[in-house]
C-alpha cells in the first residue's frame, strides 16, 4: 500500500500541465482552419445591389467572420475528440480518476478557448492586411477595430469558444456512455433543425440563439457563458464518475 | 429537390467530417512536439506582426479615397413622391436639390419632353409668381444601404432645355458604383452595434406570419426595407400663372395648386 497522500489540485494540475504540451499538436489544424477560412472571406459575405435614376450601384460587404466561426467549430471538435479513447488513455500514466479528468480537460478547454480566441481575433487583423493589398475597388469603407473593440472581441470569441468546447464535450462524454448516441446527437440536431425552419421565429433553437447572440453587455454575457459551460462541464462529470475507471 | 435548410446542413456536416480528418492526420506522429512549438510561435509572431501593421495602414474609419457619406440612422429622408401631394411645396426636400435651370420664357403653353433611357416620371408643377421665366429643379435623395449613402459623389445630372414651348429633360449617362466595405467580427458587432440582430429575418416557416409587410405610402419620410432606403426623384417645375402644361399620359404631372 502506497503511504503517499495524494493531493487532488497536484493531480489535476499535472494532468493539465502534462495536456497543456502533449495536445499542443491540435492547434495545427486551427492554423490551417483559420488560414482557409482568410482565403474563403475574400468573397463578399452580403452583396447588395441597387438601381435607380441613371444609376447601378453595388455594395459588398466583407468581414473575417468565418475565421472565428471555423474556429468554434474547431472547437466543438477538439473537445469532443479529447474523450476519445486515443486521448483518455494518456491520461492513465497518472493517478487519476474520472473526476481528475473532466477537470483537467475543462482547465485545458478553458486555456485554448483563450487561445484561440486570441489567434481568431489576430486573423481577422492578418486578413485586413491582406485585403489592403490585394483587393482593387473603387472605394473600401473601412470599420476600423480599435484596441477597446479588439478586447470586446477577444473575450466574446473566447466565451462562444468556450461555449462550443463544453458542448462538444459533453457531446464526446455521452458517445462513451453509449455507442448509440453517436446516432441520436446528430439525428436531434437535425431535427431540431427542420422543426425551426418550419416554425418560423418562435421555437427553442432561435431563442437559445439569441439568448447568447443578443446579449449587448459584455459582463452579462461572459456570466451566461461561464454558467453555461459550468453546468454542461459538471453535466459531463456526473454522468462519467460511474464509468468504470481503467485499473 | 433538397431544400435549403439541408443543404446547409449537409455543408456543415461535410466541414466537420474534414475537420475530424484533419485532426486526426494531426493526432499521429507526423509533427513532433518541437515543430508543433514553432509552427504555433510562428504562426503568432505572423498574426502579431499583421495586428501591429493593421493599425498602421493609411486608412480612416469611415473613410474613403471619396469620403463616402456615412448617414445618422435618425436622419429622415423625404420621400419625394408624394412630398409635393402632401405639403403642397418642395421646401423639406431642399436639401436634395441636385440641380436648377432658369429659362426666360413668354409663350403660353409648356410642352414636356423626356429623352434618355431613364426617364424621370415623378415631375411636380407650380404656378408661382414668376414673369415670363420658368425654373426647373431636379431634386434626388440619396441610395442607401446600412447607412452608408451609396450616391456620395455619385448624383447623377441631367441636360435641360427649353426651345420654342418644348422643355426637353435629357438624362445622364448611367453612373456605375461599386463600394466594398470590411466589417468588424461579428462578436465585436455583437457589443458595439446598437442595432445588432435587432430585427433578424428568421423567415415566416409554415405558420401564420402575424405580422404586416405593407409599406407605408402615405408616409413624407422614406422607411428603411432591409436597411437599404431606395432613392427617390423629383422634378419641380414653377411656372408663370398664364402659362398652362400640355397633358402628358406618358408622364406622372402632379400640379401643386391642383389643376
Amino acid at each position: 500500500m502506497s503511504l503517499n497522500k495524494v493531493n487532488y489540485m497536484s493531480l489535476v494540475k499535472k494532468q493539465y500541465q502534462f495536456k497543456l504540451k502533449a495536445y499542443l499538436n491540435v492547434f495545427n489544424s486551427l492554423i490551417i482552419l483559420q488560414l482557409f477560412s482568410i482565403l474563403i472571406a475574400f468573397n463578399p459575405t452580403i452583396s447588395h445591389g441597387m438601381s435607380g435614376y441613371s444609376y447601378h450601384g453595388s455594395l459588398d460587404s466583407y468581414t473575417a467572420d468565418f475565421s472565428v466561426v471555423f474556429t468554434l467549430l474547431w472547437g466543438f471538435i477538439t473537445a469532443f475528440l479529447i474523450t476519445t479513447r486515443a486521448y483518455r488513455e494518456d491520461d492513465y500514466t497518472f493517478v487519476t480518476n474520472n473526476q481528475t479528468q473532466v477537470w483537467s480537460n475543462s482547465l485545458f478547454l478553458l486555456t485554448i478557448s483563450f487561445l484561440s480566441g486570441l489567434t481568431a481575433m489576430l486573423s481577422g487583423s492578418l486578413y485586413r492586411v491582406i485585403f489592403y493589398f490585394a483587393k482593387d475597388t473603387n472605394e473600401i469603407i473601412w470599420h476600423h477595430v480599435t484596441l477597446t473593440d479588439f478586447f470586446i472581441g477577444f473575450m466574446a470569441t473566447s466565451m462562444y469558444i468556450l461555449l462550443f468546447c463544453s458542448l462538444g464535450y459533453l457531446a464526446g462524454t455521452l458517445v462513451q456512455l453509449h455507442k448509440v448516441f453517436v446516432f441520436i446527437l446528430p439525428v436531434l440536431f437535425i431535427g431540431l433543425l427542420i422543426i425551426s425552419g418550419n416554425a418560423g421565429k418562435n421555437n427553442f433553437l432561435v431563442n437559445s440563439f439569441l439568448f447568447y447572440f443578443q446579449e449587448g453587455n459584455l459582463i452579462l454575457f461572459t456570466l451566461k457563458i461561464l454558467v453555461t459551460s459550468g453546468l454542461l462541464f459538471s453535466l459531463s462529470m456526473l454522468l462519467i464518475r460511474n464509468k468504470e475507471v481503467r485499473v | 429537390m433538397i431544400s435549403f435548410v439541408v443543404a446547409q446542413l449537409i455543408f456543415f456536416l461535410g466541414m466537420i467530417a474534414l475537420f475530424i480528418v484533419l485532426l486526426r492526420f494531426f493526432k499521429s506522429k507526423f509533427i513532433n512536439r518541437k515543430r508543433n512549438q514553432w509552427l504555433l510561435t510562428g504562426y503568432l509572431v505572423i498574426l502579431i506582426t499583421s495586428f501591429t501593421i493593421s493599425y498602421m495602414l493609411p486608412i480612416n474609419d469611415n473613410n474613403s479615397a471619396r469620403s463616402v457619406r456615412l448617414i445618422n440612422e435618425d436622419t429622415k429622408i423625404p420621400n419625394l413622391h408624394v412630398v409635393p401631394q402632401m405639403t403642397g411645396s418642395i421646401e423639406m426636400a431642399e436639401d436634395y436639390l441636385v440641380n436648377e435651370w432658369e429659362f426666360d420664357f413668354e409663350g403660353t403653353e409648356l410642352n414636356i419632353e423626356m429623352l434618355g433611357e431613364d426617364i424621370i416620371s415623378n415631375i411636380a408643377i407650380e404656378t408661382a409668381n414668376l414673369n415670363n421665366t420658368v425654373e426647373v429643379g431636379l431634386y434626388m435623395t440619396p441610395h442607401i444601404i446600412d447607412n452608408i449613402d451609396l450616391t456620395t459623389g455619385h448624383i447623377p445630372t441631367a441636360n435641360v432645355s427649353l426651345e420654342d414651348s418644348k422643355l426637353t429633360f435629357q438624362a445622364s449617362a448611367p453612373v456605375e458604383v461599386k463600394i466594398s466595405q470590411v466589417n468588424k467580427e461579428f462578436p465585436i458587432r455583437q457589443f458595439k452595434d446598437s442595432n445588432y440582430l435587432s430585427n433578424p429575418d428568421w423567415g415566416t416557416g409554415t405558420g401564420v406570419y402575424e405580422e404586416s409587410t405593407t409599406y407605408a405610402e402615405d408616409n413624407k419620410y422614406l422607411e428603411p426595407v432591409d436597411n437599404r432606403i431606395f432613392s427617390t426623384e423629383l422634378l419641380y417645375i414653377k411656372i408663370p400663372a398664364d402659362v398652362d402644361v400640355s397633358p402628358n399620359e406618358e408622364l406622372n404631372l402632379f400640379f401643386v395648386d391642383g389643376d
